[in-house]
């Protein structure tokens, strides 16, 4: 009883999430990164970036626009409107800290609102190089792997375009979350898709004013 | 006269004054409310289909930003709209009577505005608002009235609570002339609000039933 007990959970366990080994890559070193090393999405000066948004959790749809601001090194503010014009919530990243100044009801619950906490952080970026990275590379990709609020993040550059195509998040060997960065214009990914892999959570931005 | 510190400050304080005067002055009450009222329902009774672009300005205090965005607006008596956005994205409402038809980019959607609350309320804000019908709602909204040389400017302010999650107030800016709605302003407690401005009107013009079908 005992064994199909843990059997049952175990499969629980894993039907929930998928696994990665990341059998791939090559590690090549470990080390403190430069400062500006991996280029970021956002930057650190005053830019802004208007996303349309869809986001996809359980059978619940919901769209609209997602504004990007960041006012100065490490200090992002983001605002959701829905394409009407009703304000869904208002985030700020300061540092290691997330401040809600405003959010819907429906939306305001503690697991939501970590959970977009922590989607938004891996493209935010704010405060990600503070650790030692360890350096890996496969046949495409420079991959730096940095380790942040007990989770494993692996940035994968492209190494022809130069650019930033995939964001993975592990807990363990879990994969908990990937993020898309295609179809570049300029420094910018034309379409952002976030992808969880233990949750009916999908988030679709497409870029529409820089 | 010897400029110093203190006339400066009453100078700029009668300067003040004197600018607050006038833009209170611009917009006074209208004192025959009833007649206004029994004008615009006539105007309303006699338009059967509004076709006008709009502009839309959603302004962002926590960001000091606008998001600036235009579209086209369709009406049709009794109860048909279609809201179409085409810059800088494509979005699409279109309610037919009880039904309503979201088109995002390649996604569509359709729901029944009976079972959903939200669409219900916003659609009575909107038709309400083309049709001059939410000015007689004053279970709901506490309604004021106020007119310029342009414009006919009603304020709404909801009662309850629920309501007011979304919106503090509604001004609703009704042209002179033809009694059109030119501007619509939702304002929400945050002191953000939504601007939409409706230019090239034309009322009264065919639109074809195609416009609303989905």
């Amino acid at each position: 009883m005992k064994n199909f007990l843990f059997s049952c959970f175990l499969i629980l366990l894993l039907s929930s999430c998928s696994i990665s080994f990341h059998g791939n890559l090559h590690k090549i070193e470990k080390r403190q990164l430069n400062p500006n090393e991996i280029k970021f999405i956002f930057g650190n000066d005053s830019n802004k970036i208007l996303f349309k948004t869809q986001i996809d959790l359980y059978d619940n749809n919901f769209s609209g626009l997602l504004f990007v601001k960041s006012i100065k090194e490490n200090n992002k503010k983001i605002v959701l409107v829905t394409e009407l014009g009703i304000k869904i919530f208002e985030f700020e990243f300061h540092d290691d800290e997330f401040e809600v100044h405003y959010c819907l009801e429906m939306l305001n619950k503690k697991a939501i609102l970590k959970t977009l906490e922590k989607d938004l952080r891996l493209i935010l970026m704010n405060n990600m190089v503070s650790g030692k990275a360890k350096i890996l590379e496969d046949e495409n990709n420079l991959v730096y792997k940095l380790k942040k609020n007990k989770r494993n993040n692996y940035y994968h550059i492209n190494t022809k375009a130069d650019k930033l195509v995939l964001i993975e998040s592990l807990s363990g060997i879990f994969k908990k979350v990937t993020i898309e960065l295609k179809d570049y214009k300029d420094d910018y990914p034309e379409k952002i898709n976030i992808l969880h892999h233990n949750i009916k959570l999908n988030i679709k931005l497409k870029l529409i004013e820089i | 006269m010897k400029i110093n510190n203190k006339n400066i400050v009453i100078f700029s304080f009668f300067i003040l004054f004197s600018f607050s005067a006038i833009s209170q002055s611009s917009y006074k009450t209208i004192k025959d409310i009833s007649a206004f009222k029994s004008k615009l329902a006539e105007m309303t009774k006699k338009t059967n289909t509004i076709e006008s672009k709009f502009i839309q300005e959603k302004n962002l205090s926590f960001l000091s930003e606008i998001i600036i965005s235009k579209g086209l607006f369709y009406y049709k008596k009794e109860n048909k709209i279609r809201w179409q956005y085409t810059e800088p994205f494509d979005y699409m409402i279109i309610i037919n009577n009880d039904k309503i038809f979201i088109k995002d980019e390649d996604k569509e959607s359709k729901y029944d505005m009976k079972s959903n609350k939200v669409f219900k309320e916003i659609n009575n804000i909107i038709a309400g608002c083309v049709q001059g019908e939410i000015l007689n709602n004053d279970k709901d909204y506490k309604i004021e009235y106020f007119e310029s040389s342009k414009f006919y400017y009603v304020k709404l302010t909801p009662y309850s609570k629920q309501m007011r999650e979304f919106l503090s107030n509604i001004e609703i800016y009704f042209n002179k002339v033809d009694y059109s709605v030119s501007i619509l302003k939702i304002f929400e407690l945050s002191g953000d609000y939504t601007k939409m401005e409706f230019i090239n009107k034309k009322l009264n013009q065919k639109i074809p039933d195609e416009k609303f079908s989905f």
